[in-house]
């Protein structure tokens, strides 16, 4: 399947690669119609840490040995008319070939896939000179403030690998964007179906982390959203069951409702962005769904075991859910000249949320024996926003500053909507050659963070070296195991490992 | 530019009426997935059946007069109550059901236990327990004995059964630190384990344990047809577990006695020269309890006459008739 997939999307890049020549025959000037660039990168990650991981224990190893060739070509047949396609063909680096059945297949020994992350069509001047359409394979950014924009919902966030966490996940749309005056551009986006934010592979220790004590015995249940007297419920549940010891927690379950693919579900923006000398904003409507799952239901299934029957299998199955939601958005840029020419950038949005409620049962040989419900996100509309400033000290030294309402992931269900402080500096030496780079996000709430650093070094034009570290800050814990909202934002392992990576990329 | 704008806030408009009301329950999601149980799905042993259909030969009997309480009753005893053991509060119903016999001059009766019938409201099963054959058939030999004051009635008393143990003081020895290695308990249904075994439906099992029930009976009432003997109680049961087949059948969770609503009653079957044999077999005669209702005086009652059922085999009641057609036996 995997090479049909790579036949399927080499053949369109042969053909793509074609139609140009062909083109190009035609005009005579084909190097005038075409721009190809891309990189190669090579990514080594090792994990520094062993209290992270889905087990304790489990670390200091290679995290990625990964090869990434990025080919982006664009096509412009007419003035007015560019075609884009970007591809990524990665290769993952770990043999994967478990059996001697299948060392022979060069697809398990060495696995890849081939990612398409633009293939649209832009058109400008459509029909009227004020008019432009895009219409494919794309990637939408909203808002002004750097990565933390409320306002952005089009395209989802791809946080699988969360070192690159600018990410954003391609969709196929179509945008039409209209430019009535100079001060005024007005924005229209359909995207027909759902694609939700790709996460890191820790994410399901956010809904299933099962603790279990140094003999291996079950300590403490996943906090669900629930009241803290239905916790107390559950946990007397477990020890109706008798010895923690005798509980056998198999793989948990984490089947997401997905959305069909009606036409109720489908996605649109609207937006209309003004410019007034060095006063850029604009306003912003949203229809669509929340890109992160929230939890929805959790079924516990408790059966004897079949090999003991002093031992009691017990089958977690938290289901996830991405809810509904409108935002209505107001975002802003103002360069303050007057003031050391500091950048100020803020971003509101109100959401109008689908409302949740969470419900929980525990089936014991089938029959229903507990049950629990409540409200996980309430539909009130709820608000997120950023704020914050930049400044360029001098060529070398560049800052910004800002407080962030609400990271990407929170919808006010019952962990609530947090505050936090985002601070990130970068230092350029020797003209540029080598760049520091330091990055940091920290949970006024309960004072975790996420710290990120990166040294570039441009060894020659367009060879690039580059050294990152993620550490994340914050007890792996919950501070009580039975309160869902008492999770360490940063802290807890669901976030990801601490790493360090070295990369090696060559661009063109 | 105006119609540009008219139209972007005419889509909004049709986006935010279409949003009204968005709300997803997690427990109608559930239901989905996970379809509860409707009655009639119930798979496999589901207990007494409540029409009473069962494989058992019928009890086919007709009104039994009698001047004294003197001859074998049916009892019925139904004691209300709550359970938490896992914290959510679960109605429990125990329906003890025996056969009794009251001595000739009325001085005492004698309560041979046939079954215990527990029901639990939502908890699915949970905890329910079924009475093994063993331990039925052990039960016959150790009947209950409560003396009765020769009046025709029965007077308040108190009433301790114990199960597996053999207290000094029935009704008041304290029995919640008994452990497997107390010398007071006995193998009452010689099956190699402590105590006495119940079968624990679910989670499914064997409990070995000692029990003791605390009946504060109300005196009785009896009916005007003196077929029917009826009164209240109060109740205090002590499980402890000594053994089990998994640990997690060693937790018994108390339970706490409703103020109200327990009851019990004597439905009478037979008149005192009730023998093995003593047997009127004509069918003709023979009036049918139907359970839909009255019971009727046979035809060939004459008033004042005491009269035996007329069993349709010959053979005197049984447990497995009592338990197929309590019910109806109780239905008035």
């Amino acid at each position: 399947m995997r090479h049909l997939r790579w036949w399927h999307a080499g053949s369109v890049f042969l053909i793509c690669l074609l139609c140009m020549e062909s083109m190009a025959f035609a005009s005579g000037k084909w190097t005038d119609m075409i721009d190809f660039s891309g990189y190669i990168q090579s990514d080594i990650r090792y994990i520094i840490e062993d209290w992270r991981g889905a087990k304790k224990g489990d670390g200091y190893e290679f995290q990625k040995n990964q090869n990434d060739v990025v080919l982006r070509l664009e096509i412009f047949p007419h003035d007015n008319v560019q075609a884009v396609i970007e591809a990524d063909l990665r290769f993952y680096g770990f043999n994967r070939a478990d059996s001697l059945y299948n060392v022979s297949d060069r697809g398990t020994s060495d696995p890849f896939n081939l990612q398409l992350d633009e293939a649209y069509i832009h058109v400008r001047e459509l029909f009227w000179e004020w008019l432009d359409l895009r219409a494919g394979r794309m990637v939408v950014n909203w808002g002004t403030v750097d990565q933390f924009n409320p306002t952005d919902n089009i395209s989802a966030r791809d946080f699988s690998d969360p070192i690159n966490f600018s990410a954003k996940v391609p969709n196929q749309m179509i945008e039409l964007t209209a430019y009535p005056t100079d001060w005024l551009t007005l924005s229209l986006i359909w995207v027909p179906t759902f694609r939700p934010a790709q996460l890191p592979d820790s994410a399901p220790l956010g809904f299933a982390d099962f603790g279990f004590d140094k003999n291996g015995c079950f300590a403490t249940a996943p906090a669900p959203p629930l009241t803290q007297k239905n916790m107390d419920d559950l946990y007397k549940l477990f020890e109706s069951a008798g010895d923690p010891c005798n509980l056998n927690f198999v793989e948990p379950g984490m089947p997401i409702v997905t959305p069909d693919f009606s036409m109720k579900n489908s996605q649109f923006g609207a937006k209309a962005q003004f410019l007034i000398n060095d006063f850029e904003f604009s306003f912003s409507y949203y229809y669509g769904r929340f890109s992160f799952p929230v939890a929805l239901t959790a079924a516990a299934l408790i059966e004897n075991s079949q090999v003991d029957p002093a031992v009691l299998d017990i089958k977690y199955i938290v289901e996830l859910y991405y809810p509904r939601m409108q935002v209505a958005g107001f975002d802003f840029s103002y360069s303050a000249e007057w003031l050391f020419d500091i950048g100020i950038v803020g971003e509101i949005a109100v959401i109008f949320p689908e409302q949740v409620d969470f419900g929980l049962k525990a089936y014991w040989s089938g029959a229903e024996v507990a049950n629990m419900g409540n409200n996980n996100v309430p539909s009130t509309p709820f608000p997120k926003a950023t704020v914050g400033i930049d400044y360029t000290f001098t060529s070398w030294l560049y800052m910004n500053v800002m407080y962030v309402r609400g990271f990407f992931d929170e919808f006010n269900d019952i962990y609530g909507v947090h505050n936090y402080m985002v601070m990130a500096a970068e230092l350029k030496f020797f003209e540029d050659e080598l760049k520091v780079r330091t990055a940091a996000a920290l949970n006024v709430d309960d004072t975790s963070a996420n710290i990120n650093g990166t040294v570039t070094w441009i060894i020659y034009p367009s060879v690039e070296v580059i050294a990152d570290v993620l550490w994340f800050v914050g007890n792996t814990e919950a501070k009580d195991p039975k309160d869902y909202a008492s999770k360490s934002k940063f802290g807890m392992r669901a976030v990801g490992r601490n790493v360090v990576s070295l990369k090696g990329k060559f661009s063109w | 530019m105006k119609r540009i704008f008219s139209l972007m806030a005419l889509v909004i408009l049709v986006m935010m009426l279409n949003s009204c009301g968005w709300k997803i329950d997690g427990m109608d999601r559930l239901d989905e997935v996970y379809p509860p149980a409707v009655d009639g799905d119930c798979e496999g042993d589901c207990g007494v059946d409540p029409d009473g259909d069962t494989d058992v030969t019928e009890i086919e009997l007709e009104d039994v007069e009698g001047d004294t309480l003197a001859g074998v009753w049916a009892m019925k005893m139904s004691l209300n109550g709550t359970m938490s053991p896992i914290g959510v509060p679960w109605k429990i119903n125990l329906t003890n059901l025996f056969i009794v016999n009251i001595d000739e001059d009325e001085s005492q009766m004698s309560l041979t236990f046939c079954d215990q019938i527990t029901k639990i409201d939502g908890s699915g099963g949970l905890g329910e327990t079924e009475i093994p054959a063993a331990l039925q058939t052990t039960m016959e030999d150790y009947p209950i004995e409560i003396a009765l004051p020769g009046d025709q009635s029965v007077s308040a008393t108190t009433v301790a059964w114990t199960w597996g143990i053999n207290l000094e003081d029935p009704q008041n020895d304290d029995i919640s630190a008994v452990t497997v290695d107390d010398e007071r308990i006995f193998d009452q249904d010689k099956d190699g384990n402590p105590g006495v075994t119940m079968t624990v439906k679910a989670p499914g099992g064997q409990r070995y344990m000692v029990r003791r029930a605390v009946w504060n009976l109300s005196e009785g009432t009896l009916s005007d047809d003196k077929q029917l003997l009826e009164g209240t109680l109060q109740f205090q049961v002590d499980e402890i577990a000594v053994g089990a087949t998994s640990d997690m059948l060693m937790t018994v969770a108390p339970i706490t006695s409703d103020t109200e609503g327990n009851t019990y009653a004597l439905r009478r079957i037979a008149g005192i020269e009730l023998e093995d044999g003593d047997v009127d077999g004509d069918e003709e005669d023979e009036t049918l309890v139907d359970g839909d209702d009255d019971t009727e005086v046979a035809e060939d009652a004459e008033e004042g006459e005491s009269k035996s059922v007329r069993f349709k085999d010959g053979s005197a009641i049984t447990c497995d008739q009592l338990k197929a057609q309590y019910q109806q036996l109780f239905t008035k």
